[in-house]
């Protein structure tokens, strides 16, 4: 009988297992037929070992360990508009009732007007310790991994 | 039954059970072709979850113009490359171009208690092999793909894919042989 070489094995087997009809040679018969005479049956044994699922996989808690990554990173996100939808409306609401003030009393506005101008480096550093703020807290949460 | 063309637009309003399905459907899958990479559970466990986050943020960008299978495996992928040149615990440039010059550790299988485990003495010559053959024989043999989808999920040209699943059966073929042979005696 023709020996069969190892690229003709493989694409049989191949053909094979794809269509699932392959067979289960022992051990014992591998044996008996090991250091080379028996390539084919060598080769079905591979390829059924490496079909095998390892033995580790992922944890049982995996899919809820991703969820409440999600449901975390999610409610982050809501967190942090919420409080630059805060901040937005704080910032309307004193330009409002700046307004409002000129129109009542112009010389009281100019007045507030002077302070804000006078003590601007207050301000821009309230804000931008704001935002600092709100920075630093997403990255430290993000860091600490729920469920993990 | 698994449908990804009702469960995908779900998702998508973000409805966070169906992506639980669809975490479920594909856990498996995710975690082996990580697993069989870098031989760690652990590690293997965190990739697997940043694949499925990262699932999850770009699956508006899937268009059914592949198996969902297919992408998630080629995110899965690339983000275990990125993991490995990442924490440098893999080289290419390390392992021979001919993998018949290649030579597995001179750890006897005996010493990694797999005296009688012919599977495990097969995982153990797969774990050292260069990543590139172990993708394609786990995408190959484990997790089912076809040439055209591992060359999909890699990037490696379909002929290379072929070589290198014939040379990689081929040496594992003759480390079975010996090993058996050795038993025997």
């Amino acid at each position: 009988m023709k020996e069969l070489k190892d690229e003709e094995i493989q694409k049989i087997l191949e053909e094979q297992f794809s269509k699932g009809q392959a067979g289960n040679e022992s051990v014992q018969a591998l044996k008996a037929g090991a250091g080379g005479k028996n390539d084919h049956a060598l080769y079905e044994n591979l390829f059924n070992i490496l079909k095998q699922e390892p033995p580790a996989g992922p944890s049982y808690a995996f899919s809820s360990k991703i969820k409440h990554r999600l449901e975390a990173a999610a409610a982050r996100k809501s967190n942090y508009r919420f409080h630059v939808a805060l901040c937005g409306i704080f910032l309307a609401c004193a330009a409002f009732l700046w307004g409002i003030l000129f129109v009542i009393d112009f010389s009281y506005g100019t007045e507030i007007r002077s302070v804000f101008i006078n003590n601007k480096g207050i301000f821009i550093f309230g804000f931008a310790c704001f935002f600092i703020i709100q920075y630093l807290d997403q990255r430290t949460v993000k860091r600490i991994k729920p469920g993990s | 039954m698994f449908d990804e063309r009702e469960v995908i637009p779900r998702i998508l309003r973000g409805d966070l059970k169906a992506f639980d399905l669809l975490v479920k459907q594909y856990e498996k899958l995710v975690f082996h072709i990580i697993y069989k990479l870098l031989s760690d559970e652990t590690d293997a466990e965190d990739v697997s979850q940043e694949v499925f986050i990262k699932v999850y943020r770009n699956l508006k960008s899937f268009a059914f113009q592949s198996k969902l299978s297919t992408w998630i495996a080629r995110i899965a992928y690339t983000s275990t490359i990125n993991h490995l040149r990442k924490h440098k615990k893999d080289s290419t440039t390390s392992y021979p171009d001919d993998i018949e010059q290649y030579h597995f550790t001179n750890q006897h299988p005996e010493n990694v208690l797999m005296k009688k485990d012919t599977a495990a003495y097969i995982n153990y010559l797969v774990e050292q092999m260069p990543h590139h053959y172990k993708t394609v024989i786990t995408l190959y043999h484990l997790s089912e793909f076809s040439y055209l989808e591992i060359e999909e999920i890699t990037g490696i040209p379909e002929g290379t894919i072929k070589s290198y699943l014939f040379r990689g059966r081929k040496l594992l073929k003759e480390k079975l042989a010996d090993y058996l042979k050795n038993e025997t005696i």
